[in-house]
């Protein structure tokens, strides 16, 4: 396993078998990241969605097929804002926001991604709240999860630079027999936190 | 309460419901205008009230028309929900909107119209101001249907309600007239009288025969075009062609798929506003060729992408409609087109401009990956090559992939819908690079 370093990534970016697009410009492409740029939709929790985030109560649902309840549950929990250019977000402390990249991403099954928070911003406060891993075979915008962890708000505008990629080659074979293919991914979604396999630990 | 207390009451509950508003997104572009003018206006309707009586009853129904025009602007600002449409593509149509609907006054001054985009669940509309007697500014408002939110290539169809907003502004009204008169010159379309002949014509298919009778049994009298009718099918066969002029094959595809009948020679003969999809369809083939946009940029050389294209203008090209459908002369289409592009002549950017060979190869190239029809290659040294890509070259980049499908060899099966989204998404991305582009750092 390797990471890519910057004449690798543009050689890959330029015969497509990488895709990171649009690049804006020279800069973006570091030693050996590509920087990332905020998109316009914006996802945070809303203040009044619901009072805790509870696996046991989504299986709960699931197993007696309240399948609209805990769809309604889902959705109520965030609200969503479509931020054009130039307009701004303004992310108090302790907030958390989910946020596409402008960039759309298309990874082979030979490489994975890791997006970090560029340090400029990290040291305003502003966390990539996990450092997402990007898996191979992954096509679409990748979901940057921010939060603020200083102690004054940050505006923040679509478009602006606030993370980056690193490429890392996969040894072993990557692809996956139950998923042959991504969906595409064009904003970020709340993803269950509960997956069939984990139920046996759920009350 | 009199009329004149409740009308006085009307208006402050109009004035605190435009101080509410400010609670909300006004969507991107002009904001400030748009509350500034509703606040002009009631100033206005407050002085005229000032001067009103109770016995003053054309006064009061005049203030009170003015004052429920102003509560409609201020009622569309809470309607309008950024999550709710596709706002690059509502950016491209505000700024044609803009250029196109741009008055000037007697001393030469431009007063380009306060464009607001809102969601609906009806079709694709851009109603414009009629009475403007407060007005400093002319509210535009384009309506988005909500349920298609993401379907930019179906957007197309604006084309076709730009024409509608531009016959209510006197300048490409002049034109726009002379764009129907051209088709009005000669033919079935000549006249409500040829009109009526034209769809009493004893060849006509078995269910217009069906639907003429049924309507003389309804209302004893056979069916008649009346001057009105005439009018509106004449204006909607302009903005047929009005919209072609703006999106190109685009355009006739949308038209195609949004709005083909299973009898498409029928109209409803209670309200004939509109005209048989048949010879709407005729016409706009017929004018695609007159444009020579119904060749394919591509060669036989460029394999799979060139039958990808061929599918697609196959498409728009097709008419399986019978002569009847044809009722107009192409020295009439002609003309018509030839009075629309006089009008495009000062806004060029509205006008389609056919997609190169090498734009086209490149977008379908992407779209077939499953990536945003976009351009932007980079040098051996990382650096990027931003090009401006046309509203109208992204969707027929779109449509060659969408219609030119079985022709294209991809991993993916991509639906209508994610190559509707993943064309939203270049224009989002289009955006960006526009902006790169225009404003260089500094």
């Amino acid at each position: 396993m390797a990471l890519l370093g910057r004449q690798e990534i543009i050689a890959r970016l330029r015969d497509a078998s990488l895709v990171v697009t649009p690049i804006l410009s020279m800069e973006q492409i570091g030693a050996a990241s590509v920087d990332l740029r905020m998109g316009t939709v914006f996802i945070m929790a809303r203040a009044r969605g619901s009072s805790h985030v509870d696996p046991a109560a989504y299986k709960e649902q699931t197993i007696k097929g309240l399948l609209q309840e805990s769809e309604r549950q889902r959705r109520q929990k965030y609200e969503r804002y479509e931020i054009p250019f130039e307009d701004r977000f303004l992310l108090h402390p302790g907030a958390l926001v989910l946020v596409p990249t402008l960039e759309w991403l298309k990874l082979p099954w030979t490489l994975h991604g890791s997006v970090t928070a560029r340090s400029t911003w990290a040291r305003e406060g502003l966390s990539i709240a996990t450092a997402t891993f990007v898996e191979p075979g992954y096509q679409g915008i990748a979901t940057l999860e921010m939060a603020n962890m200083g102690d004054i708000p940050i505006a923040l505008y679509p478009g602006m630079r606030v993370a980056q990629i690193a490429f890392s080659t996969i040894e072993g074979k990557a692809e996956r027999p139950d998923k042959a293919q991504f969906q595409l991914a064009f904003e970020p979604e709340q993803g269950a936190t509960l997956k069939d396999d984990e139920y046996p630990f759920i009350p | 309460m009199g009329p004149l207390e409740f009308l006085t009451e009307e208006f402050e509950n109009t004035e605190r419901a435009l101080h509410e508003t400010l609670r909300h997104d006004y969507g991107p572009g002009r904001r400030e205008e748009y509350y500034t003018e509703c606040e002009k206006r009631l100033q206005a309707i407050q002085a005229d009230i000032a001067a009103l009586t109770n016995d003053n009853r054309p006064g009061l129904k005049n203030a009170a028309a003015e004052l429920a025009q102003v509560a409609h602007a201020i009622a569309l600002v809470e309607r309008s929900r950024l999550g709710e449409f596709s706002w690059p593509f509502a950016d491209e149509l505000r700024e044609a909107a803009s250029s196109l609907l741009t008055e000037t006054t007697v001393d030469d001054e431009e007063l380009p119209p306060i464009v607001h985009v809102i969601s609906e669940p009806t079709g694709y509309k851009i109603r414009t101001e009629q009475r403007l007697r407060h007005a400093t500014s002319r509210f535009v408002t384009i309506h988005f249907p909500r349920q298609l939110k993401h379907h930019v290539l179906l957007h197309a169809l604006f084309g076709h309600e730009l024409g509608h907003a531009a016959i209510n502004i006197p300048e490409p009204k002049v034109l726009l007239k002379a764009a129907a008169r051209a088709l009005s010159s000669s033919g079935p379309m000549s006249s409500a009288g040829a009109m009526t002949k034209w769809i009493h014509d004893p060849s006509a298919p078995v269910e217009v025969r069906n639907e003429l009778s049924r309507y003389k049994t309804k209302y004893g009298k056979a069916f008649q075009f009346g001057t009105n009718a005439y009018s509106r099918w004449h204006l909607e066969f302009v903005c047929d062609l009005f919209g072609l002029a703006c999106f190109g094959p685009s355009f006739l595809a949308a038209h195609r798929v949004y709005l083909s009948k299973p009898f498409p020679y029928l109209f409803n003969l209670e309200s004939p506003t509109h005209p048989v999809y048949a010879c709407r369809h005729r016409m706009l083939v017929q004018a695609l060729r007159l444009l020579g946009w119904d060749q394919a940029c591509t060669t036989p050389a460029d394999g799979e992408v060139h039958h990808a294209e061929e599918s697609f203008l196959d498409f728009v090209r097709e008419d399986p409609y019978d002569a009847r459908a044809k009722l107009f002369k192409d020295g009439q289409i002609e003309s018509a087109l030839k009075a629309i592009n006089t009008l495009f002549v000062a806004h060029p950017k509205l006008t389609y401009q056919p997609i190169e060979r090498t734009t086209l190869i490149a977008l379908v190239a992407n779209l077939t990956q499953g990536v945003p029809p976009i351009l932007v290659p980079i040098s051996e040294d990382g650096t990027p090559s931003l090009n401006r890509l046309s509203l109208g070259r992204i969707l027929f980049a779109g449509w060659t992939r969408w219609l030119g499908r079985a022709a294209l060899t991809s991993e993916m099966k991509l639906s209508f819908f994610e190559i509707n989204r993943l064309c939203d998404q270049a224009l989002i991305q289009q955006a960006a690079i526009n902006r790169a582009l225009d404003r260089p750092r500094n």
